[in-house]
Order: structure tokens, then C-alpha cells, then sequence
């Protein structure tokens, strides 16, 4: 009895420091991303206080308010320490006085849902595909091959279109060929038909954005979910699998999920830089476009908030990943 | 894939030698023409002209020198950041790697088009700085790749046996394992970092407020430049222009006293104009995906 005690005592030990190094790796990676977001600040030839202040009375005032003549150390300490209690400053220009908060937060929701919905399609479609061309090899003089390799070459040529020219295009497809269509056949498209001239389709405008996004980081997922699913149908427990006449894929879908969950978090870096490109084209007000406006009109504290929000978020994914791969797969926990 | 292969770096090489066309062109981009908007392409435009008067091809041409430059620098800045780096970590090893490969982790926290444009934002507009951040923004996966590689090669056989011919460090490190073993992989890195320079200048340049300034042209400000009335309709516009008939307009100006004003003949919109830059940017892109198979196909030394 007190054996069992021990070694479940044991084990408990040896998943607390499993699990200590991506807690640590996320703490420090979040302090650093910040530091060096606030020492490009630091350096910059200008501050915050240029963008508004008219005279140099006000100038010196709010250099003085601010702590922008204060070593670089002290203002990232206070950055920190405001951060962790949800302060980030207001905003100078954009919307000015505004706590950045809740700016970021009214924004938010439109933001989310195109990157939960890219992170959605690019992946059920990558894999679907992968599902199918994964471990077939293709040769011109085999016609029966020909639809697999044209596959990847198609996805590969959707995937290197910019995001800027995926997103006209989906647009040009989409929202102009269908509205043409309509009128070509004397109907009468719905009220929010064409997109670009009604500003209030802010639902079909998320719809082409989360296709845009997705369509553009189709190959990366693609290959790689190819590559992984070659190697696990060749592995023996799927051969032992199939004997038995269980469904293999089903084998094969929990053993993807610990590589599909890393590919996730590497992703959503590049899904939230996409944001912002398709905020910007599709006129969605979402925190990426805030993100574009606040470059434009140097609004340095939106600015920052928004980068220190990006950061918090690529970090965070990356942790969720740790865990669950630490969760799925016994290799990591020593289990097997 | 042979044929790919060909096909890609004769991609890459025409936009070379435009980009050194670029560099002897002698045609002010400013310089517009009212009696010539939106002429179709014919003998003497090639791509038409946009609707500024202005040549469609000369302005692809001219338009490389936006993104070649400082897509090469972007290159030297990623070489310069995260070769040394990533070859102390592989080749040391312990608490050295980790430290080095914290540093890229950090940098690649941030979003690579956020941090590009976070650095424009704050340093200024301009084709260095775009440069630089670019390279800044792709360092880390550069580092990365080469860092496993030298972890690979840091015990193998040959390097051993250097080691006992007594060769130094740096000539194991610098040209046993980076330049025998690693060159095909860094060059592919340094494509993929051209490309994504391209993305980032064409895309800064069409959104507009960063990037290459109207009237120097640049082939995203070249499709943008195309929008008439609203800055979304660039390519939707003349689509939907196609349910009206597809006319010459004449716009005739007013008569007062003692003169008339005739506005130039306006012709219908050239498509080239948009299409012309839109379909640079993909075949350079296609250019750079297969030139990147090619490497990433043939194993090094």
C-alpha cells in the first residue's frame, strides 16, 4: 500500500516538472515578447507624447506624466505591472481617451471568429485532402495518378497567392460573379448582395475572410498532415489494427492529434497577422484593422496593447499545445 | 520535376534581369498623359496604360526596383542574425542553445506581418527599414532549421575525424557542416524569405499608407491605383462594369465666353492594368515556390 502511495507520489512529481517547463517557457517567452515590444518603443525617434501635444508646455507635461524620460527598465516594469491588471494606457488617436482594453474588447468578437473559423476550415480541409493523397505517389506516364498530383499542385498554387490578392479574388469569385450571375438571370439578389457595396455584410465579409485566410496556408497543413499520415499508416500498430478488422482510422486520428494540435499553435501566429490584411480589405472592424489604423495615425499605446495582446495569444496557444500533447500522448509522460 | 525546376529559375532569372533593366530606365513615374488613359495594349504599350496615361509595362519593370532591393537586404539581415546564431547553439549545445533558441522563440512570438509593420509604424516608412524587419521577423525560422541541422551533423563521423586532423572549429563549423551540409537548406530559407518580402511590399503597397508612395510605382500600388471611385472595387469594378455595354466615353466639358474646354477621350478600363502586376506577383511567387522544391529536393553534399 504505502508502495502504490510512493509511486503515485512518484508520478505526480514527475508530471509537476512535465508540465513546469511549458509553464515556464510561456511566462518567460510573454516577458521577453514584451520587453522587446517596449524597447522598440523606447528606441523609436519619436514618443507618445508628439502625436498629441501642440505646444512644448503640454510636451513636457505629459513626458512627465507618462515616464517617457524614464530608463527603459522602469518603463517596461510599468508596462508589466499595469498589463497584469488590464491597464494598457488609452488610446491617443484613434479613439482617443478610450481606455485600449476596452477598445480591443469591442473589437474582439469579429476577430475571434476569423481566426476560429480559418483555424477550422484550413484544417477539415488540409486533412480531408490529406486523407485522400497522403502516401500516394504520382507519375506522369500513370494517368490514374494525375488527380492526385494535380491536387497538390493546385493547392500549393492557391496557398502563395498574397492574402491581400486571396482575399480580392475571393471577393471578385464570390460576391461580383454571384451577384452578375443573379442579374444576368433577372434575379433579385438579397439586400446585403454585393458585399462591396453594402457595407453592412459584415457576415458574408467574415464567410470570404475565413476563406481567404485558410486558403493561403492550405499547403503548409496539407504537407505536413501528408507526411504524418504516411508515417502512421505504415506503422505496425495500424497493420495490427487492421487485422483485428477494427476501423484504422480511427487508430490513426488519436495518434494525429498530439502533431495536429502543434501544427494549430504554430499556425495561429500567421492566421492573426492575416487579420489584419483582411480587416483591412474586407472593412470588417475588427482588432486588426484597429491594429493597421493605429500604425497609420501612430497611436503608440493601442499600438503596443494590440501587439502585447498578439504576442499573449500566439504564447498561449503554444502552451495549450504543450498541454495537450502532454495530455494525448503517453511518449511525452513516459507512460510508454 | 526537372521541367519545374527550369521553369523556376528561369522565373527568377527574368526578374532579375528586369530589376537590372529597372536600374537603366530613364522614364520619370510621375510623368503621366492625359490624351493616353487607359489606352488597350497595341505595338507601342505593351500592357496598355493605366489611368493616368502612364505606361502599364515600364511601371512593372520600374516597379521591381520596390521589392528586389530591399528583399535582398531582408535576406542579408535574416543570413547576418540567424546563421551565427543558430550555428553557436547547434555546435555548443547546453545552456547556450537554450538561451539563443529563447531569443528566437521571442521573436517569433510576434505575428512576422505584425512585427513588420509595427517597426514601419514606429521607425518610418521607408525600404530599409522594411528590410530589415522583414529579416527580423523571418531570423528566427531561419535559426531554427539551421540550428537542428548542425545538431544533426555535430557528432557525426567526418566532423570527428576533423577534429582529430586538428582542423579548427571554424573551419568545421563554417565549412564542413554549414556550407558542405547546409547551403541548400539556407538558400531555400533565403528564397522563402524573398517571397514572403515580396507578400509583405505588395501588400503594404496596395493597402496603402506604407510601402512604396504613389507615384513611384510598386506592383501593389500599381493594382491599387486602379480603384475609381471606392478603394475596395479594384478588381470587383470591372466585372460589375460588364453589365453595362462595354463603351468608349466621351466626356465633353463646358463652353463659356470665349473658349471651350473638351476633356480628353476617356477609354474603357484596361484591365492590364491591375491584371498585369497581379500576375508578376504569382508567377515570381511560383518562381520562388519551385526554385525552393528544387533545393529542398536535392539533398546537400
Amino acid at each position: 500500500m504505502a508502495n502504490e502511495v510512493n509511486q503515485r507520489g512518484q508520478a505526480g512529481i514527475a508530471l509537476f516538472l512535465l508540465l513546469l517547463r511549458p509553464l515556464l517557457t510561456f511566462v518567460a517567452t510573454l516577458a521577453g515578447a514584451s520587453f522587446v515590444a517596449s524597447a522598440l518603443l523606447y528606441f523609436s525617434p519619436g514618443n507618445a507624447a508628439d502625436v498629441v501635444a501642440s505646444d512644448p508646455a503640454t510636451y513636457a507635461g505629459l513626458v512627465d506624466k507618462w515616464g517617457l524620460d524614464d530608463s527603459l527598465f522602469s518603463q517596461y516594469t510599468t508596462f508589466v505591472a499595469n498589463a497584469l491588471q488590464g491597464d494598457f494606457g488609452s488610446s491617443l488617436v484613434t479613439s482617443p481617451g478610450e481606455p485600449v482594453f476596452e477598445v480591443i474588447q469591442s473589437r474582439a468578437p469579429r476577430t475571434i471568429l476569423l481566426v476560429a473559423g480559418a483555424i477550422f476550415l484550413s484544417f477539415g480541409l488540409s486533412l480531408s485532402l490529406a486523407f485522400w493523397t497522403a502516401g500516394k505517389k504520382t507519375n506522369l506516364s500513370a494517368w490514374r495518378t494525375w488527380p492526385v498530383g494535380m491536387t497538390r499542385r493546385f493547392v500549393q498554387i492557391i496557398s502563395i497567392l498574397p492574402l491581400f490578392l486571396a482575399a480580392y479574388i475571393c471577393m471578385y469569385s464570390i460576391d461580383a460573379a454571384i451577384y452578375n450571375q443573379s442579374v444576368a438571370q433577372g434575379l433579385t439578389p438579397p439586400s446585403w448582395f454585393p458585399l462591396l457595396l453594402n457595407t453592412s455584410g459584415t457576415k458574408t465579409a467574415l464567410a470570404i475572410g475565413v476563406l481567404a485566410i485558410s486558403s493561403c496556408s492550405l499547403t503548409e497543413i496539407h504537407t505536413s498532415c501528408e507526411n504524418e499520415l504516411s508515417r502512421i499508416r505504415e506503422s505496425d500498430f495500424v497493420d495490427a489494427a487492421r487485422a483485428r478488422g477494427d476501423r484504422a482510422w480511427t487508430h490513426i486520428l488519436a495518434v494525429l492529434i498530439p502533431t495536429l494540435t502543434t501544427l494549430i499553435s504554430s499556425r495561429v501566429s500567421f492566421f492573426l497577422g492575416g487579420t489584419v490584411i483582411v480587416e483591412e480589405v474586407l472593412h470588417i472592424n475588427g482588432v486588426g484593422r484597429l491594429f493597421w489604423d493605429a500604425c497609420l495615425a501612430r497611436d503608440f499605446p493601442l499600438v503596443l496593447g494590440i501587439t502585447a495582446l498578439a504576442a499573449t495569444i500566439v504564447c498561449s496557444a503554444r502552451l495549450l499545445g504543450d498541454l495537450i500533447r502532454i495530455w494525448t500522448d503517453p511518449r511525452q509522460r513516459g507512460d510508454a | 520535376m526537372k521541367y519545374a525546376r527550369v521553369i523556376g529559375f528561369v522565373l527568377l532569372s527574368i526578374l532579375f534581369v528586369a530589376w537590372a533593366c529597372g536600374l537603366f530606365l530613364d522614364n520619370p513615374p510621375a510623368l503621366t498623359d492625359t490624351n493616353q488613359l487607359n489606352l488597350h495594349p497595341n505595338a507601342e504599350h505593351l500592357l496598355g496604360t493605366d489611368i493616368h496615361g502612364r505606361d502599364v509595362f515600364t511601371r512593372m519593370v520600374l516597379g521591381t526596383q520596390a521589392f528586389v532591393g530591399p528583399g535582398i537586404l531582408a535576406c542579408f539581415t535574416a543570413l547576418l542574425i540567424g546563421l551565427p546564431l543558430a550555428a553557436i547553439a547547434g555546435w555548443k549545445g547546453g545552456i547556450t542553445a537554450d538561451f539563443i533558441r529563447f531569443i528566437f522563440t521571442v521573436f517569433a512570438t510576434f505575428p512576422r506581418f505584425v512585427l513588420v509593420l509595427l517597426v514601419c509604424a514606429i521607425y518610418g516608412n521607408t525600404p530599409t527599414n522594411l528590410g530589415l524587419a522583414a529579416g527580423l521577423a523571418y531570423a528566427p525560422a531561419l535559426g531554427e532549421a539551421v540550428f537542428a541541422r548542425v545538431t544533426e551533423f555535430r557528432s557525426a563521423g567526418f566532423v570527428l575525424a576533423a577534429k582529430a586532423h586538428g582542423l579548427s572549429t571554424l573551419r568545421i563549423l563554417g565549412f564542413h557542416i554549414l556550407w558542405l551540409n547546409a547551403r541548400r537548406l539556407v538558400f531555400r530559407h533565403l528564397v522563402q524569405l524573398f517571397a514572403f518580402f515580396l507578400i509583405v511590399e505588395t501588400t503594404l503597397s496596395c493597402l496603402g499608407g506604407f510601402g512604396t508612395q504613389e507615384p513611384n510605382p510598386s506592383w501593389g500600388n500599381m493594382i491599387a491605383s486602379e480603384e475609381h471611385n471606392d478603394d475596395t472595387l479594384t478588381l470587383v469594378k470591372p466585372r460589375l462594369e460588364t453589365l453595362a455595354p462595354h463603351k468608349k466615353r466621351t466626356v465633353t466639358g463646358f463652353s463659356e465666353d470665349s473658349f471651350q474646354i473638351t476633356m480628353p477621350q476617356v477609354n474603357a478600363y484596361n484591365p492590364w492594368a491591375a491584371w498585369g502586376p497581379l500576375g508578376a506577383i504569382w508567377i515570381t511567387l511560383l518562381g520562388c515556390l519551385l526554385v525552393a522544391e528544387t533545393l529542398e529536393e536535392r539533398r546537400d553534399a
